[in-house]
Order: structure tokens, then sequence, then C-alpha cells
């Protein structure tokens, strides 16, 4: 039953990296915490444990990149970028992505037993 | 084959085995003083039954043999189903097998990884595997576990009788009866213990199996020959690992075994007589020669000559025409023996002495190489004395030691069959950082103008907050601003003043990111992993284009792979696929202008296939309906306005190709050597592709070609800033490397010990290597920037305001875009041909004009060495003719000197007192300006 709780990490590290933002510039625990979350969490949370290590490890770099710049040019286009807010706003959409998966394994685990 | 040992043939020897096994048992019950109640027999053990599929071409074979497995008169406890890497398989069988457990192979792709991961879920006490396209009779289960009374059995096979779609061909002699995996005259027709059993119908003891480790997964297939004897190599090494164990034959154990027309020929025939051979001599490797062709001996010695007498007997039941078979089929397999020990298939890596140090170079290489590179950069390296060949005027010689070792070591490591992936993983990464770490540990500076450019548009939004709808020069970064957005949010996150140390090493980090993503998607193209990693090295050996700095390209094409790898990856649902790829699709869409018409042309080729067309296509609707949405609402004013220029170019493939070559009558001597290098190194390429393709027509089927050929197409569609060419040319790449090394493949050899051939491998790799040096590091002197130059931009940047005009050669300077939304700039030698040749003609009235154009401005003539080498170097401007203005403007009415030294000069150009007409606002340079030799952006 190790889905839900690898599941939860993304999400944790998420809001960690949000939190981080109240350290001052370029500490080194708000870089490293910053860019873990960044480089990995998103893409993490959708990716699932459905494909093989390697293309777990792709998706989950690849995917959060991509969320991120969606999310950050969503806030540039609509002339209110700033860090917190695209953070803040990846760290609610890993959540969500967790909470999905969360319950669909939950259903899912349910079913087996019934 | 399976051949009974003589002495033992004909008695019923499983009956024999369990009574001995009854009296031993007795006997240790009597010693123990406690008589055994009578009639007490072994517990019986549960069976898991394990069925292997790997195509959905099979499914009514694949219903048969599980009907089969219900219709036994002694139910398995369990039926397993294994889906090796079929996704649309184990979907279905799951819908529709509800009695049976369907597992998906994790492990490597083919019949053994399968196998293993089926008994990796079975929880029967024995195991039986039955084939997808073999139908086991009623007792089949029940004979099979009769057998394991004895405790010292390790295994029970059965006979396996053929089932011919078409009949029995009147050659095909019932000796080679195994050529279509069927049991075969001369095997024991009554129980008895053997060697091997033989796959279609076997079974173990689980515990020898994990015991053991199961199947070797490297046995299963070697090249394009279809080579197979895993079953038999575990046989012997279950028996050797359990002395005393015995594996036994139940001829009563019956499953039918379909034997499509396809396999009732000669060709077949003789194919899999060759690959038996093969097979032979690599078992006889693993096993010794001893136990894995004393079984071959027999046959040999006393089937093979009865068959040949048999039919010449009175009561003859095998017509004459078998004899040709016979005879055929013998001398195929022994020549196919004999080449497979010459080739010395499954031979033990460390035979030799000679061996032995080879593959240690592999090992040792690797870590030297690399102590090699850090030494060299330790040494005092004058970057700023680069010469006509860039880097490769200052690097020292430790560093090209360290670059042919690493090389040597990799083709070294390729020929090593033992060498797993981490040891690829890390010389492709110590590649990479050799490669691409260089210039940044070397440099005090951030490299390459346009990467200064894309650090000061990540500033622009972080000082704004917003794109701006009337960006200029930089407009389309700000209607497609997705990695700027993406790099703004890294910068804030870590609390950085600026993308500058971010972009210093994003050329490393984007290189290493990108080795997931290829090897994911050559991993779709083959199961070779020695091919797969000689893709990617020759992938980083040969992109010189250099499309890896602080970019969007650079960006969107990391994506751009791993979407196609994610396509080609049929391990997972369609849907979910699609799903995944979505965010992806959409981020190239919003990040880049070129790549996503790339990814509609590779989507597109991809969706020709039936194979993934359920989530090529539509990825393909979707990546067409994002670009025209966003085309059409964000980007419309970019998109637009380029229009005319595009349709213009629209279809001249040969122009398009042409534009961004280097003219090589004006640029200087070593820029000329190396864009010829540039030039060789490309059409290289494209010839061992093409080579590649014509040599192993098999290819051509592969999606890699396809991919390779998509984006050609984008050559008609106009010439992107004299880019287009490069940008194909980085787009097919990743297909093309892997035909490339497809086609090298042969060279890797099947063994530990190369042979003189495979000299070749780090030849043509150090070849390759050879062309991409002179394209990355070549014109690294326009690309470097010492500390005077930014010392004096930023020194500009005190005297002048906002709002005041600076004027330059070429944009290519540090800061040429800093403060852009309030600056106003000019860079003549990127302007017409007219306006170019009058600066150089008379600098005073030319550059005097330029400036008379903004009244009420302040303008600065702000000339750099970065600006200097880039002129010489492409032969915008004639040699030495920045020096003569720098000359000529020191006298000059107008003209003010506030600064010189080594690395720039600035000039302030004094207002005119004559009263001049209204002035234009910026000028966008214009497109007829002169070929850059530069292929990025």
């Amino acid at each position: 039953m190790t889905g839900p709780i690898r599941a939860a990490w993304p999400a944790a590290a998420g809001w960690l990296a949000f939190g981080s933002l109240a350290l001052p510039a370029g500490q080194p625990l708000r870089v490293l915490v910053v860019v873990v979350f960044l480089a990995l969490g998103p893409g993490c949370a959708i990716a699932g444990d459905g494909g093989t290590a390697p293309a777990t490890a792709v998706i989950s770099v690849v995917g959060s990149a991509a969320l991120c710049a969606l999310t950050a040019e969503a806030y540039l286009l609509a002339g209110a970028f700033s860090g917190p807010r695209v953070l803040g706003t990846l760290a609610g959409l890993t959540t969500l992505a967790a909470l999905i998966r969360i319950v669909a394994h939950t259903l899912a685990s349910r079913r087996d037993i019934g | 084959m399976t051949e009974t040992p003589p002495r033992t043939r004909r008695l019923a020897w499983v009956a024999i085995r369990a009574e001995e096994a009854a009296v031993r048992r007795a006997r240790a019950a009597a010693l123990r003083q406690a008589v055994p109640p009578a009639g007490q027999t072994p517990p019986r053990p549960t069976l898991t039954v394990i069925v292997c599929a790997y195509t959905m071409d099979r499914w009514d074979d694949l219903s048969a043999a599980l009907a089969s497995i219900r219709a036994q008169d002694e139910p398995p406890a369990e039926t397993i189903l294994v889906a090796d890497h079929c996704h649309e398989l184990a979907t279905r069988a799951a819908r529709e097998f509800t009695d049976v457990t369907v597992l998906r192979n994790r492990g490597r792709r083919g019949l053994s990884g399968a196998r293993n991961t089926g008994v990796e879920g079975a929880h029967g006490e024995v195991v039986a595997f039955l084939d997808d396209d073999a139908v086991a009779e009623p007792d089949w289960t029940m004979r099979l576990l009769d057998g394991y009374a004895d405790p010292d059995v390790l295994g029970i096979g059965g006979r396996i009788r053929p089932n011919w779609d078409t009949g029995r061909p009147a050659w095909f002699p019932a000796e080679f009866d195994w050529v279509i995996g069927c049991t075969y005259r001369g095997m024991p027709e009554h129980a008895a213990p053997v060697r091997n059993l033989i796959g279609a119908n076997m079974s173990f003891r689980r515990s020898v199996l994990v015991d053991i480790g199961g199947f070797r997964t490297d046995l299963g297939r070697v090249g394009t020959r279809p080579l197979g004897c895993e079953e038999t190599e575990l046989c012997i090494r279950a028996a050797a690992r359990h002395r005393g164990g015995t594996i036994g034959y139940e001829p009563a154990a019956v499953v039918r075994h379909r034997v499509p027309a396809a396999r009732a020929t000669w060709r077949y025939f003789r194919a899999r007589c060759w690959a038996e051979g093969l097979s032979k001599a690599a078992v006889g490797r693993h096993a010794g020669t001893g136990t894995a062709l004393a079984a071959e001996r027999s046959y040999l010695a006393s089937t093979i000559p009865r068959a040949l007498v048999r039919p010449f007997a009175p009561d003859a039941a095998p017509p004459k025409a078998t004899i040709p078979a016979l005879l055929l089929g013998v001398l195929t397999t022994g020549l196919g023996y004999a080449t497979g020990r010459l080739r010395g298939l499954g031979r033990d890596p460390l035979p030799t002495a000679a061996a032995l140090a080879f593959r240690a170079f592999g090992l040792l290489a690797l870590p030297v190489a690399v102590l090699l590179w850090v030494l060299a950069m330790r040494m005092p390296v004058a970057v700023d004395r680069m010469g006509g060949l860039g880097l490769l005027d200052v690097l020292p010689i430790l560093y090209w030691c360290a670059l042919g070792l690493l090389t040597a070591g990799f083709a070294a490591t390729l020929l090593d069959r033992a060498a797993r992936a981490p040891r690829y993983a890390l010389y492709t990464g110590a590649l990479v950082t050799m490669l691409h770490a260089t210039p940044a540990v070397l440099y005090d500076h951030l490299r390459y103008a346009w990467a200064w450019k894309h650090v000061e548009v990540v500033d622009q939004f972080l000082r704004t907050g917003e794109t701006l709808p009337h960006a200029g020069e930089l407009a389309p970064y700000h209607q497609w601003p997705g990695f700027f957005a993406a790099a703004a949010t890294a910068v804030r996150g870590i609390g950085a003043q600026d993308a500058l140390t971010i972009a210093t090493w994003s050329p490393l980090a984007f290189d290493l990111l990108l080795i997931g993503p290829l090897v994911l998607l050559y991993r779709t193209f083959t199961r070779n992993r020695r091919i797969v990693w000689a893709a990617v090295w020759i992938y980083f050996g040969t992109a010189w284009v250099g499309q890896d700095y602080f970019a969007p390209q650079t960006f969107a094409f990391v994506l751009y792979v791993s979407i196609l790898a994610l396509i080609l990856d049929r391990d997972r649902r369609p849907l979910g696929t699609v799903a995944l790829c979505t965010p992806l699709v959409l981020a190239v869409v919003t990040a880049h202008q070129l790549t996503p018409p790339m990814l509609v042309v590779a989507t597109g080729a991809l969706a020709c296939s039936r194979a993934h067309r359920r989530v090529a296509l539509p990825l393909l609707v979707l990546t067409t309906i994002a670009v025209s949405a966003w085309d059409l609402t964000v980007a419309r004013p970019f998109v637009f306005e380029q229009f005319g220029s595009s349709w213009e170019q629209f279809g001249d493939f040969e122009a398009n190709a042409h534009a961004g070559m280097v003219d090589l009558g004006s640029a200087e001597p070593g820029q000329v050597l190396v864009a010829r290098v540039d030039r060789a190194l490309t059409v290289g390429v494209v010839v061992l592709a093409a080579a590649a393709l014509i040599r192993r027509p098999r290819l051509r089927r592969s999606p890699a070609t396809r991919l390779a050929i998509a984006p050609l197409p984008l050559l008609a569609a106009g010439a992107y800033g004299g880019e287009i060419i490069f940008r194909v040319y980085l787009f097919a790449l990743p297909a093309v490397a892997f035909l490339i090394a497809s086609w090298l493949a042969p060279l890797f050899g099947d063994r530990g010990r190369p042979r003189p051939r495979a000299l070749l491998l780090p030849v043509v790799f150090a070849l390759l290597l050879t062309g991409f040096v002179f394209g990355y590091y070549g014109k690294e002197r326009q690309n470097h920037f010492g500390d005077g130059e930014i010392a004096a931009r930023q020194w500009l940047g005190t005297v002048s305001a906002p709002g005041d005009l600076i004027v330059a050669a070429t944009n290519n300077f540090p800061g040429a875009y800093a403060d852009y939304e309030r600056q106003q700039h000019r860079w003549f030698a990127m302007e017409t041909p007219t306006l170019r040749a009058g600066v150089v003609h008379d600098p005073v009235a030319g550059l005097t004009a330029l400036a008379d154009e903004y009244p009420g401005s302040t303008a600065y003539l702000f000339l750099t060495a970065g600006q200097r080498a880039e002129c010489e170097q492409t032969g915008l401007l004639p040699a030495g003719a920045l020096e003569r203005m720098d000359r000529t403007l020191a006298a000059a009415p107008r003209f003010t000197l506030l600064r010189r030294d080594r690395d720039a000069v600035i000039y302030r150009i004094d207002p005119s007192t004559r009263p001049i007409g209204t002035a234009p606002a910026q000028v966008a340079p214009t497109r007829d300006a002169p070929a850059r030799s530069d292929p990025r952006r």
C-alpha cells in the first residue's frame, strides 16, 4: 500500500517549497527545496506508477517543466506574474493530482477486496 | 533437442524413482523408530500454469490454450497469463479471462523476461509453462504433478505433438520435429530422466527457479538471429545447482502445438537449424560442451543414422523424401554451431588475459578520462586569446587526451557484453559533461550573446510581470513566453538576482536531461541496449548546431523527444499516454514557434502506422488545434506580420536550405575551415543514415526512419531567419543517430574480445566527435566575452539615460537587450547592404545620419571585441573595418571618446546643430541582413 503515501510526497514538497519562499533569497535550503520541487514535483504527481522506472523519471522531469511553464505563462499573460503565485498554484495542482490518485487507488483497492 | 541417457531408456523411470523415494522415507522413519502410517503419500504440490503471450495476432490460439487449462481433470490452483509488453493484449485478457491472473512483463522484453515475471507472480509450488499456441490434453496437469512424488525431481516435461495447419510436408522428418518446437523421434517413449525439457510443455518446482534466478534473458536473441535454448541452459544450470536432482520427461503429459503454414517451409527449416546451431554454441559456452552436447552426440550417433536407413526398410513408414531434409538439417545445424563457436557466442567475457585487459580498459578508461578532464580544467587556459578556430586554439592537450580516452573506453564498453546500463550511462554523462561543461568552467561570464539576450528577456518579465503587446524585436518571446515564464519562476523561487547562473549551466543541464528521453525513445526501437547507448553517444557526438543553450528551442526540443518516446512506448494505455502528453504538447505550443510544426509532422508520420495510431492521432489533432488556437490569439500579431515573408519563401527548398550557410568567400580562413568541417559532418551523418537504410532493409520499417524523414517538409515552409536547415538537422538527428547505431551494431560483436573490424567503431566515433568540436567550439571567439566588455557595458548603462540610442556593429555583446523596453538601438552591420556599405565607406557621415534619426536622444557608439570577432569571422564587414572606423572617428568633430580599452570602445555622438526632419521610430533590422555563420537562435 505504498501508492497513496508515494502520491502525497510531491504535494508535501510543493507546500514545503511554497513555505521556503519565506527564507532569505538564495539561502541553500530554499534553493534546494524549490529546485527539487520545480524539477520533479508536479510531473511526479501526474506520472503515476503505470510505467517503467526510466519512463516515470522522464515524465516527472519534463512534466514538471511543462506544468511550470504553463502555469507561469498563464500569470504572465494575465499580467499577474509573481513567484509565490506560480509556486502556490503548482503546489495546489500537485496536491489535486495527488488527491485524485489517492481516491482512485482507494476505490481500486475496495473493488479488489469486494 | 532432448535426449535420454541410453542405459535408463525405456524404464518406467518416474515410478521407479517414486518407489525408491518411498523406500528411503521408510528407512528414515524406521531409524527414527516411528513407523509411517500405511499408504501415506507425499502431499500433492499446488500448481500454477503460466502462459506467455506477446501479440494479439494469436488471440484465438491463446483462448484455446486457456480453455484447455480450464478443462483439466485436475485444475491448477492458479493460471497466469503474462502479456509481454503488449498493452492491448493485457487489457483485453484482463477483461475477458476473469479466471486468469493477467500480469504485464515488467522485465526485459522477450519470452525469458515474461516467464520470469510469471514465476515471480506465481503462488503454486510447481509452475508449468504452456505456449500460447498450444492446447493441453485433459490429463496434462495430473500427469505432470504425478512426477513430483519424488522430492528429488526438479522439473517434469511432457510430449508435444505437432498440430499442422496444412498437414505434415512429406519431406519433413519426424527426427527434426524440434524445429517446430515439438517432441521428435528419438526421444524416450516412456518416462525417463532427460537433460532438458522443451519450452512448450514443461514444469519446474518454483523454489528451483527462484533459487537459480530464473531464465537467462540474454540468450533469447542475438542480433537478428532467433536464438533459443534458454530452457536448455536453465535445465543444465538447475541440475548443476541441485546435485542429485533430476529432470524428468513424462510422455503421457501431452500438449498439441500449432504449426502454422509458414513453419512448414524449407526456409523456416533451414533458419531454425542454423539458429539451433548458434544457440548450442552459446549454451555450450555457458554450460560447458560436455554437458551441453551430450544429448546431441547421442542424437547424431544413433537417431540420425537410423532415420537415414529407415526409409529403405521393407515396411518403410517415412518416405525417402525425408532424406534430403535430414542431411541438410544436420549440415546446417553443424555449420551454425561451428559459426557460433567461431564467433564466440555466449563466451565468458573473461576467458583470456587479453580479454581481461580489454575489459579492464573499458572499466578504467572512464575514471582516468574524467580525472584528465578535471586536471585540464585546472590548467590555465587563455580563453581571451582564441583565434580563428575558437576554443580549439587554446584547449590544452590534456583535454583532448581525456576526450580520446573516453571515446576509446566507450567503444571498448560497447564490445564488452558484460557491460550494463549504469556504465553506459556514466560514459554518456561524462561525454556530455566534458563537451558542455567545459566552456562554463573556463569562461568567467555567460557565453553566447543569444543566451545573454534570453537572460535579459527573463529580466524584462521579472521587471514587468506581464507580456508586452508591442515588444518589437522581442515580440516572439512575448507571444511564446513558456520557457521564459518557467525560468522566471525558478529565478524568483530561489531568490536569485537574475537568470545568469541558471543560463551558464543550462547547456550541461539540458544535455544531461536529454539522455533520459533519448534512452526511452531508443528503447522503443530496439531491445539491444548496446544499440541504444551507441545511438545516444552518436547523438551527442553529432549535435553540433548548438541548440542546447538557455533558449526556448532547447526547452521545447527536450519536450519534443519526450513526447515521441511516450507515443512509441506501448507499455501504457493509449488514453493514459495521451493524457500524459497533453501538458507537454501545450507547453511546446506555447513556448516556441518552430517545434509545434515539427511535432505535427512527427506525430503525423507516426499516425500513419497502425501500431501507434491510437496515441499519435489524438495528439496530432490536439497539437494542430492548439497551434491554430495559439497562433490566432496570443501569437496573432507576430504570425500575421511574418505571414508575408513566409509566403514568399514557401516551397523554395533550395533557397531556404542555403539561407543560413556562411559565405565562404568573405569569412575568415579559420571559419571557412570550421564551416567546411560542419558541412562534412552533416553530410557524413546523412550518408551514414542512408547507408544504414540501404544495407539494413529492416530498418526501413522502423518508426525511426519515419521520424528521420518527417522534418524534411519543413524545409519548404520558410528560411526561419536562415536557420531552417540546421533545425531540420536537429529534429531529425535523434532518429538518424539511431539508424547509424543500428548499422554499426554488427561491429559490437557477440563476445568480450573484439574482432579486428571493431576498430572501426572508435574511429567512427572519433571522426564524428572531431566534426562536433569544430562545429561547437570553432566559433567560440565570438561567443566568449571578457571582463572588459561586461565592465564597459555596465559603465555605458551608468552614463546613458533610459531612451538613449545605442549604436553598435552587431548585437553580439552582453547587454544588447538590457532594459529593452526603454532603450533604442541600431546594429548597423546587420542592416541593409546599402546602409552597411555607407557606414564602412564613410563612418562619420553614416553614423551621424543614423544618430540624427533620433532627435532628442543622445546616441552612443559601442564597439566591442565580440562584435569585431563576429564581423571578421563571418565576413559581415571587411577585415579591419572596425579598427579603421575607430581611427577615423577619433578625430571626427561630433564624436567624443568616452572610454577605450582592449575589449571595448565607447563614443558619444553629439547631437547635430542643424534641424532635421521627423525621425522614424526604432527601425527593426531588415530581413536582407547578410547570412550568419552561426545557426543558433
